[in-house]
């Protein structure tokens, strides 16, 4: 792995041709070491940005800096080295096994043309899997697995490319409550090795768990809150931002948990 | 499905000497089938026989014309697919073939005699086809897997229509011989020798750009975006491939007229007993498609005494491979998925 570094965008702003502005000016810092959630409502531009900072799109204005240089004048195979993205897959079947799918994140790493994975690729892929609680679906054609199955894939896929800085679109969006906790917990063990990641979520209370930072993107792509997030994700922003009433309870264990709705609410904290 | 470890070297090179074997097995059975009338020993032992003419000028031309025609559709059908994540593409079905035909039977018709024109219109008419049917099926900046297919048969059904246009105008003589050449044969034509090495050219073109990206091809399963983010540039890379690959498709339909669903059956049957990586895929399914071919028109001419005539090659392939087609679409929907 090439050493961690920052990855960052300044006063981003960006429009699908000809469209509205879909994110407006947004400042976002993502540090080696810390997970970064970012969450909002539906069409927030959530996804857009994770595209933006994978160096997948390029901004209408702003830039997106990694370890102080613009992403985007990386030669795209150094790109792929040092970011990786677990986006979905779109349909189609053509037959790789679980196993095959995770080794494609191999690609930037391998020689050219023709080469084949080494036997330390292969460890590794089997590694990424085990890791994404997918282990078992190695020999598994991918197009029969079930949609959760699916995501642990990909999001082993994009481990697999090994690369400091993992972004990761959703990656809880189809998992089973213990599966969501495994990659929550997953997220925090990859930035404790010394990696930047950025996580697009939408269960407030797994970002909570998850995060060390939120990044909160209001319905018309600007950013309405960023910060630690305990401090950034309160009753008060999510009834803002969401509106739906919003209270921070405190479980037995004593952690703070955000319980939602119905209606729009005050906000207030600790309401019986 | 069964468990299949990933493409190793051994298995690769296993895989690779395998395919060399059955297809030095179908040429052997070409030139023992292919020509009845003809004795080996005869036209081996006594060059200046009218048996060695025929076997030098006729059979040996069209055992590695078949091989070349059925290599290049096997590996063009087998790259398509990968770059339109379309189990069903096939330079036939998506209308490609069609358009090598128009194009190269323009460039015969409008009289243009060097040996080049015909390859060069198909090449053209490929490309071209290749461009406006996928651009037609696009929505959203990707090809929609089933209107592919649809758009592909409508363009085939307009490329035939625009080839009768320009038989009416053609003159009798001109238009018996492009009419052969459009139904499917492999047979050569012995005034023409510089068609061989030219098929061979365009061969080396296709196999050279599609192995060079194999790799990049499994990727695009991952979709574009993910593709992006591995350092592949999935428009850059579309095409790239449909340009060299338009050169082979072009060269073959322009020599050997329309051999449907070789890059269907081919490709299918070697991912299911070597799985989908390019890397293998490829040219294995170049292999086994020239070793097809070959041995399907060493079948039709074989047949040919007993029929009174001998049908075109391209008649066995697509009674092979329509039936397939079909199968797969009923019960295999998911390798053409509506893109949701």
């Amino acid at each position: 792995m090439t050493p961690a570094a920052p990855l960052a965008a300044r006063a981003l702003s960006f429009r699908y041709a000809r469209g509205p502005l879909v994110l407006d000016g947004l400042d976002v810092e993502a540090a080696p070491g810390s997970v970064l959630a970012v969450v909002g409502p539906n069409g927030a531009g959530k996804s857009t940005l994770l595209r933006l900072l994978a160096g997948l799109l390029a901004p209408t204005a702003g830039d997106v800096l990694l370890g102080g240089a613009p992403l985007r004048a990386l030669p795209s195979r150094e790109r792929a080295r040092r970011v990786a993205v677990a986006l979905a897959a779109p349909p189609g079947d053509l037959g790789y096994s679980a196993l095959e799918i995770a080794l494609m994140g191999r690609v930037p790493h391998l020689g050219g043309l023709a080469r084949l994975e080494s036997a330390a690729d292969h460890a590794l892929a089997h590694a990424a899997l085990s890791r994404c609680r997918a282990g078992h679906l190695a020999a598994r054609p991918f197009g029969a697995l079930s949609s959760g199955e699916r995501q642990r894939v990909l999001l082993a896929r994009a481990l697999c490319q090994d690369a400091p800085a993992l972004l990761l679109d959703e990656p809880t969006s189809h998992q089973d409550p213990a599966h969501a906790l495994a990659i929550a917990a997953l997220c925090r063990e990859l930035a404790a090795e010394g990696r930047v990641v950025v996580c697009v979520l939408h269960d407030l209370n797994l970002a909570l768990d998850a995060a060390d930072h939120a990044l909160v993107l209001r319905a018309d792509g600007r950013a309405a809150a960023t910060g630690p997030t305990r401090a950034v994700l309160t009753p008060d922003l999510v009834t803002d931002v969401y509106g739906v009433a919003a209270r921070r309870l405190r479980a037995d264990d004593g952690r703070a948990v955000l319980v939602l709705g119905p209606g729009r609410g005050d906000g207030a904290e600790g309401a019986p | 499905m069964t468990a299949r470890a990933p493409l190793t070297a051994r298995r690769l090179a296993v895989a690779v000497a395998v395919a060399f074997v059955v297809l030095l097995a179908a040429v052997a059975l070409a030139f023992a089938l292919g020509m009845p009338e003809l004795d080996l020993k005869t036209a081996l032992d006594d060059p200046a026989s009218w048996q060695a003419r025929a076997l030098w000028s006729l059979q040996v031309p069209r055992v590695l014309q078949g091989l070349v025609a059925g290599a290049t559709l096997a590996l063009s059908g087998a790259a398509l697919q990968g770059l339109l994540r379309n189990a069903l593409a096939d330079p036939f079905i998506l209308g490609v073939s069609g358009g090598a035909a128009l194009g190269s039977t323009a460039a015969v018709l409008t009289g243009l005699g060097a040996a080049v024109a015909a390859p060069t219109g198909g090449f053209l008419g490929a490309l071209g086809a290749l461009l406006l049917v996928t651009a037609l099926a696009s929505e959203r900046g990707r090809v929609a897997p089933l209107r592919v297919l649809l758009v592909g048969v409508v363009f085939n059904a307009l490329a035939g229509a625009g080839l009768m246009v320009l038989q009416a105008f053609a003159d009798p003589g001109a238009l018996q011989a492009a009419v052969f050449r459009l139904m499917g044969s492999v047979g050569a034509d012995p005034s023409r020798p510089a068609l061989l090495p030219i098929l061979a050219g365009a061969f080396a073109v296709g196999l050279a750009a599609a192995l060079a990206h194999a790799r990049s091809l499994d990727v695009l399963a991952l979709g574009d975006d993910t593709a992006r983010s591995l350092g592949v540039d999935p428009d850059r890379l579309r095409l790239r491939l449909f340009v060299l690959l338009s050169v082979p498709i072009g060269a073959v339909v322009a020599v050997t007229g329309l051999i449907g669903f070789v890059g269907l059956i081919v490709p299918h049957a070697v991912r299911l007993a070597l799985g989908p990586d390019h890397r293998a895929l490829l040219p294995i399914s170049a292999l086994v498609g020239g070793a097809f071919v070959v041995v399907a028109d060493a079948v039709v001419s074989a047949l040919s005494p007993a029929l009174g005539t001998e049908l075109p090659v391209g008649v066995l392939t697509a009674l092979v491979g329509g039936p397939l087609f079909l199968a797969l679409l009923r019960w295999r929907p998911s390798q053409a998925e509506v893109a949701t």
